[in-house]
């Protein structure tokens, strides 16, 4: 059920908010500023998957939404491209991440990162017939990069803080 | 009796549906985000700028002792090129040429860029209700920038010129040749189906061909940075250098019409 329950935690919900507002004017406006490469990180699909491993699918679902919809309304192409993947991504992440042993996330954070990338770039090479595959591993590793920070800065769920799953 | 419980649906099918429904509210959807955040942005845009601009100033003076140089030679250039102004008016009235059509344009500030690392476009802060079209070619005093993809009530996605779904009609300044430019991957131009037997070097101008008058003819578009034979070995082509800092545009201006 996609109903938030951050409803009951608004200071999360206002922090997880601010984030994705900061994520987004960065990915749209500031990183060409400051960003010297042909190739960027995306960061707000580097959110998305942060979500996806430290907040269970339901609570986050309308986050990972927003940040879809974030991309592709501002995207020259492809309307709801990153909407669906972005969707599709964050449950996947949550499900395996829910399997594996909690300690052990850290190092999945970048299998993570650098196999969804991949797999968007894959679609994309598919969809629209163009090699974007090299870009696509290019993006990946600058996403590795940028994975720690943002990491820090997600506020995480109460029981997670806690230390619990 | 039958209830509605959306807490037995599985949470994927839900996302399905709320994505599906965002396909179809599409328009007003984008619309609404562009609007929501075309006025953050600008401010970004700007205190982006303005910060530049104190941290760059001994660099900025420089440039512009450079360029006050430059506008003392150019004013005895143009002094020329009136007198050449002169005797074309001259000798059109001759031979009762038309006048060349003077476009009417929109200049409009870019607030924003396209978040994807596989397309090349920007955000303007006008749209619809100032006269702007899908299909207007976008220039600025450099040279050409691209063509407007699409519009809302205020704000206007720009595909760039090195978009790789971008291509626009070009000739050779030097040789007239004529072929088309082309975006690539990685954010270059290329200029493809030239001759064979071309006789285009580096350096050479690339302009924009304006054929069908919806641009004026001879907008700069480049030089050519490389030549090389195509893959077939048919033809040639050409890695072109935009004149314009595509990485670097603050301003645009839309050709709305004539």
């Amino acid at each position: 059920m996609l109903v938030n329950r951050d409803f009951y935690f608004p200071k999360l919900a206002i922090r997880r908010g601010i984030l994705i507002v900061v994520s987004g004017l960065f990915q749209l406006n500031i990183l060409y500023f400051l960003w010297p490469f042909a190739v960027k990180p995306d960061l707000l699909f580097i959110l998305v998957i942060v979500m996806a491993m430290n907040s269970e699918f339901r609570k986050i679902a309308g986050y990972v939404l927003f940040c879809g919809l974030l991309k592709d309304a501002f995207a020259l192409r492809l309307f709801g491209f990153n909407s669906l993947l972005f969707s599709l991504e964050a449950f996947l992440v949550g499900y395996v991440c829910r399997r594996l042993y909690y300690q052990e996330k850290a190092w999945f954070g970048f299998i993570f990162l650098v196999s969804a990338g991949v797999l968007n770039y894959l679609i994309l090479t598919i969809i629209l017939k163009r090699p974007y595959i090299v870009i696509g591993l290019a993006e990946a590793a600058l996403n590795c990069l940028f994975f720690p920070i943002i990491e820090k800065l997600y506020p995480a769920d109460r029981r997670q803080a806690a230390g619990g799953r | 009796m039958f209830k509605f419980n959306p807490a037995k649906f599985p949470p994927p099918l839900i996302s399905l549906i709320v994505v599906i429904l965002f396909f179809v509210f599409s328009l007003p959807l984008k619309s609404g985000i562009l609007s929501l955040f075309s006025l953050p942005l600008e401010i970004t845009s700007s205190f982006i700028a303005d910060t530049r601009a104190v941290l760059t100033y001994k660099f900025i003076l420089e440039e512009n002792i450079r360029l006050k140089k430059e506008i003392s030679r150019s004013k005895s250039d143009s002094l020329r090129v009136t007198e050449l102004q002169l005797e074309n008016e001259r000798l059109k009235k001759f031979l009762s040429l038309k006048d060349s059509y003077q476009f009417k344009t929109a200049a409009a500030r870019v607030i924003a860029r396209d978040p994807d690392n596989w397309s090349a476009g920007i955000i303007i802060s006008k749209g619809s209700k100032q006269g702007i079209m899908p299909g207007n070619l976008v220039i600025n005093d450099e040279g050409l920038l691209g063509r407007i993809v699409e519009v809302s009530g205020n704000s206007s996605k720009i595909m760039l010129v090195n978009d790789p779904d971008s291509a626009v009609g070009a000739f050779i300044q030097r040789t007239r040749e004529e072929g088309l430019v082309l975006g690539t991957l990685l954010g270059g131009l290329a200029m493809r189906y030239l001759e064979k037997d071309s006789d285009i070097i580096p350096g050479d101008i690339v302009l924009a061909s304006g054929i069908n008058q919806e641009l004026p003819s001879g907008v700069l578009i480049g030089s050519i940075e490389a030549v090389k034979d195509d893959d077939q070995g048919l033809g040639k082509y050409c890695v072109v250098r935009t004149a314009v800092n595509l990485k670097r545009i603050r301003e645009v201006l839309v050709i709305v019409g004539k």
